[in-house]
């Protein structure tokens, strides 16, 4: 076995043995049992929630309302970016605007999104699109701003519209500052999925990880926090296959450059 | 012979930083015949990729205009091309070398198969069957400019303007784009508009020379190249004629008065 692969091993050798010490601390009550139950404990209560379809109907909740919030802002912030960044009037024109709304922390305007919009999914879904749009905008715009003079002007020898351009040339060219974007805005929508189901909720995930503290059902709460864990990470492995798919040619190019 | 490509009295002048206006191109005439294959030669920095990008209508003249066929242009023209210097940065790298030479054809009124037909026979021309599935960045220099050149070829333009584009690979590979281009030319019958600062590059491919000087640049003359056609890597360059034009142009570039 090689040094990686090794290395590799150790490294799920040191979640498993932080899992055990978990487990013997509880169980041997060095530490408050109810505040910290031993993880098969944990381990059995997420089985029987996932069996008796708690776990999916809470996270179907929660994927209904990070779904929506974040395809809205990847079209409107690529769709944003696109015009700013290639029009000079369109960056001109909203670049005051993003630059205010952008260093607002995006729980903020919860309260604000409430008044407007209620508590329902609605509210969760407009909270978690905005605070989704400024990193895919600000990356589409670095991203067009970086497209290649000559690789304008070829398509302009070959007579192409700026529909086209756009289409064609800009869009792929600032692929992969748009997808590190979206990347960005991937992780901040689960945080917003959850803060938003905190502060207003009668279902999702993160409304189950509070009402479970609430009703001291502290096993219970922690199933819904490895849920959750586990979903960030299913997330992220997606992620990287849609990366590694639409960017193949980038990280082709980037090796190649390398070497 | 016709004049298809006429350039009349083109000048052209840049915003400098301090606010007062840079002149690179300063009247420029000549006119090109149908199927001549035309380099303009200059030293570097002259102004010859302005030039080809006004003639190309990538950039509109301060001064004068680009006639085609009677008609004077103002935006890039449907039968016309330009093939850039910076290979690596004209072809579009999430395509593979075929995406590249089809996307010449996307927004012309052509059925897949035509397109598909087009498409295999310029890779063909270019000697690149078999590498249709690569990316640029999986093929060499030399090769992705070829890529380039079935792009341009692909489009069936009437006129080919070609920015120093063998400046950026090595000696060897030059000369086998410059033959490869030569027997294109030959084969397709286009008319070439072709920049550059070499003085052997300008000889050995023309049929006409057109030499740029000065600051601003301007043309100091044009001739025909009366070298034989077809032109070969050893003896055109030892024929007299060739080692006339060389010591001509040389001395002409030469004599140029220092910059200012």
């Amino acid at each position: 076995m090689g040094r990686t692969a090794r290395l590799r091993l150790g490294g799920f050798a040191v979640l498993v043995v932080l899992l055990l010490l978990w487990e013997g601390a509880s169980r041997a009550a060095l530490v408050n049992q109810i505040f910290v139950p031993p993880v098969t404990k944990i381990g059995s209560e997420l089985w029987r929630l996932l069996l008796n379809g708690e776990i999916l109907r809470h996270l179907g909740a929660s994927a209904v309302r990070f779904g929506l919030g974040y395809i809205i802002a990847v079209l409107l912030g690529l769709g944003t970016g696109l015009l700013m960044g290639y029009f000079r009037a369109g960056y001109l024109l909203l670049e005051p605007l993003i630059e205010a709304l952008r260093p607002l922390p995006p729980p903020a305007i919860i309260p604000m999104a409430i008044l407007f919009l209620g508590i329902e999914n609605q509210m969760k879904i407009f909270v978690i699109a905005f605070a989704c749009f400024f990193p895919v905008v600000v990356n589409t715009i670095q991203g067009v701003a970086g497209v290649d003079r000559v690789l304008l002007d070829t398509a302009r020898t070959f007579g192409l519209t700026t529909r086209e351009i756009l289409w064609k040339i800009v869009l792929p060219s600032a692929s992969p500052n748009i997808v590190a974007g979206m990347r960005i805005a991937l992780a901040i929508a689960l945080i917003l999925t959850v803060i938003s189901e905190l502060v207003a909720s009668n279902d999702g995930v993160g409304f189950m990880i509070l009402d479970m503290e609430r009703a001291f059902r502290i096993p219970e709460m922690y199933a819904y926090i490895f849920t959750l864990m586990v979903v960030g990470y299913l997330l992220n492995r997606l992620f990287v296959v849609f990366e590694s798919r639409t960017l193949s040619w980038y990280f082709g190019q980037s090796r190649r450059a390398q070497e | 012979m016709s004049v298809l490509l006429d350039v009349q009295a083109v000048g052209k002048a840049f915003p400098t930083p301090d606010g007062s206006s840079l002149r690179v191109l300063d009247s420029i005439s000549f006119g090109v015949g149908e199927g001549e294959f035309v380099c303009v030669v200059g030293p570097s920095g002259c102004g010859k990729t302005t030039l080809l990008q006004i003639i190309g209508g990538l950039l509109p003249p301060t001064d004068g205009r680009i006639v085609i066929e009677g008609k004077a242009i103002t935006s890039p023209q449907k039968q016309m091309v330009v093939v850039f210097q910076q290979y690596t940065k004209s072809l579009l790298p999430w395509r593979t070398v075929e995406g590249n030479v089809g996307f010449a054809l996307e927004n012309l009124p052509l059925d897949a198969g035509e397109r598909a037909r087009r498409v295999s026979k310029n890779l063909e021309a270019v000697g690149l069957i078999g590498f249709e599935r690569y990316h640029p960045y999986q093929i060499s220099g030399g090769m992705q400019q070829r890529v380039a050149i079935a792009r341009a070829l692909a489009r069936e333009p009437q006129i080919m303007l070609m920015d120093e584009p063998f400046s950026s690979v090595d000696a060897m590979t030059r000369q086998g784009l410059q033959d490869l281009l030569l027997s294109l030319w030959r084969e397709f019958g286009k008319t070439i508009v072709f920049v550059t600062h070499d003085i052997d590059e300008a000889i050995y491919l023309s049929s006409s020379i057109v030499l740029l000087r000065g600051r601003p640049s301007h043309a100091v003359e044009r001739f025909s190249n009366e070298l034989p056609y077809p032109r070969e890597k050893l003896a055109t360059r030892e024929d007299p004629r060739f080692v006339g034009y060389r010591r001509h142009l040389s001395e002409q570039i030469g004599s140029a008065p220092a910059g200012g």
